[in-house]
């Protein structure tokens, strides 16, 4: 018995020494904004680390971050913390230049950010480089075009034949306009609605309390949608920049009775670069006065529809009549969901700072992945139209809009 | 008929035969719960925490008896590994559990010491196992969702962001998930032998993961270890022929 209790107390100590023994990897890891302003070394480590843990697109990212680590740590730690501020910024430029995000940037802060500096991952650039991004024409202009050479100006649909709404909520200007198309000279008439407005914060605009205009203009445009001798819906998106993601609802939740699942988002859920959440279902709630729109909805889009034009696309082709047909140009690809300043740890991962007070920088990026029905995510890719018209700066500028004239030529040829 | 077949067969097991105890192998099964704690560090993420959850344990048993004292067994078994993450305060609500099936083949060596009739035993040893399929649910705030507008979560995340549920098969991810694992384990328990060729015995076996639950895919990674306490009870026979060998 003496014998047994000893081999038994010297495998237990065998045991508890391997059990402990064995170096479990158990890293604590700290906030990006909790790096103290000790120099390069530390702006580099609390930058990669934050991209680390709270980038969202690691798992379709091409992008090697460790290599980044292995390459760019010791250049950093060479830096001389007078001197080598254009250094940096180069540094940060070539770490984030294959990042497909399609609403990154980072934006340096305090001495590191003088002369101001905010760097795009050059994919964004060229995209924003593209044709009239680089010189818009006078948005006014644009809608004044549109609403000249369109709009029906003899029906007794509206006051006006068509709307133009400004509202500045919060910060910027949005215009919201919408009429009714021409009927074609010499055919059966039609009644075919169009709506174009440059950034989603009509809920916003909706709710303001000086928003008694505004709220009877959309108001105006939700009874009439849903008038009976309404035969389609035109739903401009182009140069779209996006907005607030209640828009959704307040907008697609008018052209439905039922719950509207039109996709799937999908968060970070742990530390590790590929800990998600399964993907959730996405849903537009139905809003008061909502009821079914089963007529052909066409959506225009080009490269300039951005994050919430890009999702109101994917919602409006999940409309249950299935008559939605999206015309233009493929969009930007950045259907990132983006949060608050201070909210992405809702979700566990989005917008960082990094550095502590004062910020070395500050990264926006989204805090959920999002794909539609079919699971195809166009994160940094856009998505394709169903029927491509290409840009042309002659329409853009003038009288004529190509894009527009083929929804309506689909609308009234069905082609 | 089947219950008193059955009935008839556990009583010649149990009270069969010869009180004498003779080294030999030993055929039996053993089932149980099991409870899982995910052993890693939270740290980096803001109110957000782990919790263990329970499982099932089921075995094959095979144990030889070198002698009075020492034996060597080991017991395929399936078990559950299972754990919960879940979020507090703000975030109260938002939880995802993971149920985890894996394989698992333990060797231990196995001391036992008291009366012909009642012992105890000790085990020590090592396992390696699979992980070989898995499921989870839980409840995720989707930020394209409308908040709730049930009162009791007012003031939380999903008064803001509509929640959704979730309860599906985990897809591994053949990039991260490591399926495979190792490690030692050590059990305690108690058996009653009411004849010479049966046992029936209570176990309490810890087994304690070595291998990260992923691979080694990046720089900075947060360890992920298994450690899994298994209570089971088990009842083994004798088998007389083969202890002719022996």
């Amino acid at each position: 018995m003496q014998r047994l209790i000893y081999i038994f107390f010297l495998l237990a100590s065998t045991f508890i020494v391997c059990s402990y023994g064995c170096k479990k990897n158990l890293v604590v890891l700290n906030p990006p904004n909790q790096y103290t302003t000790a120099g390069y070394n530390d702006i580099f480590e609390s930058f990669w680390n934050g991209m680390n843990n709270n980038y969202v697109f690691w798992d379709i990212d091409t992008t090697n971050w460790d290599n980044m680590y292995r390459i760019y740590k010791p250049l950093f730690a060479q830096l001389d913390t007078a001197r080598d501020k254009s250094k940096v910024r180069d540094y940060f430029r070539a770490m984030t230049s294959g990042l497909i995000d399609g609403h990154y940037s980072l934006k340096l802060l305090g001495s590191l950010g003088s002369p101001k500096t905010t760097i795009y991952p050059p994919g964004i650039q060229r995209s924003a480089e593209k044709r009239h991004h680089n010189r818009p024409p006078s948005l006014l202009k644009l809608y004044g075009n549109i609403s000249d050479n369109y709009f029906d100006e003899n029906t007794a649909y509206f006051k006006r034949p068509y709307t133009y709404l400004y509202f500045s909520n919060p910060v910027d200007t949005t215009i919201f306009m919408f009429g009714k198309i021409k009927n074609a000279p010499k055919s059966e008439a039609d009644n075919i609605l169009y709506i174009k407005f440059n950034r989603f914060e009509l809920k916003s605009g909706y709710g303001n309390r000086n928003s008694a205009v505004i709220r009877s203009v959309i108001d105006s445009f939700f009874s009439h949608v849903h008038d009976a001798s309404v035969t389609a819906l035109i739903v401009d998106l182009r140069s779209n920049g996006g907005g607030s993601l209640d828009d959704m609802h307040f907008l697609v939740g008018h052209l439905i009775d039922q719950p509207l699942h039109w996709g799937y988002s999908k968060y970070k859920n742990g530390n590790g670069r590929l800990d998600y959440t399964p993907w959730v279902k996405n849903i537009v709630t139905p809003q008061p006065g909502g009821k079914a729109f089963n007529k052909p909805v066409i959506v225009l889009v080009d490269v300039q529809s951005i994050s919430m034009a890009e999702m109101t696309t994917l919602a409006l082709k999940a409309l249950p009549a299935k008559k939605t047909v999206i015309i233009g140009e493929r969009t930007w690809g950045g259907l990132g969901g983006l949060t608050g300043k201070y909210d992405s740890p809702n979700y566990n991962g989005g917008k960082f700072t990094f550095g502590f007070d004062p910020a070395y920088g500050e990264v926006y990026t989204p805090s959920g992945q999002v794909v539609d029905l079919d699971k195809r995510n166009y994160e940094g890719k856009g998505i394709p139209p169903s029927i491509t018209v290409p840009y042309d700066e002659q329409s853009w500028l003038g009288i004529k809009d190509a894009p527009l004239d083929r929804a309506i030529q689909y609308i009234r040829t069905g082609q | 008929m089947i219950k008193s077949k059955l009935t008839a067969l556990c009583t010649c097991l149990l009270l069969g035969s010869h009180y004498t105890r003779a080294q030999g192998i030993y055929l039996g099964f053993e089932s149980g719960v099991s409870m899982n704690r995910m052993q890693t560090n939270a740290s980096g993420r803001f109110f957000t925490n782990y919790q263990g959850l329970p499982g099932i344990a089921v075995a094959a048993a095979v144990s030889w008896e070198v002698n009075k004292w020492l034996a060597l067994q080991t017991a395929p078994t399936f078990v559950q590994k299972n754990y919960k993450l879940y979020r507090t305060g703000y975030f109260d609500g938002v939880f995802r559990e993971f149920h985890n099936d894996y394989w698992q083949l333990p060797v231990m060596a196995q001391f036992s010491f008291g009366t012909s009739v009642i012992q105890g035993f000790l085990n020590l040893g090592a396992y390696s196992a699979y992980w070989s399929s898995a499921a989870t649910k839980g409840r995720q705030p989707v930020m394209w969702n409308q908040g709730d507008r049930d009162p009791a979560s007012s003031n939380k995340i999903f008064s803001r962001n509509g929640g959704q549920t979730y309860n599906e098969k985990y897809e591994f991810d053949n990039r991260k998930d490591n399926r495979r694992e190792h490690g030692w384990l050590a059990g305690a328990g108690i058996r009653w032998m009411p004849g010479p060729l049966s046992r029936i015995y209570l176990e309490c076996r810890y087994y304690d993961s070595q291998s990260d639950q992923q691979k080694n895919y990046m720089l900075n990674r947060v360890g992920r270890y298994n450690q899994t306490i298994c209570i089971s009870l088990g009842y083994q026979y004798r088998l007389a022929k083969l202890n002719r060998l022996f």
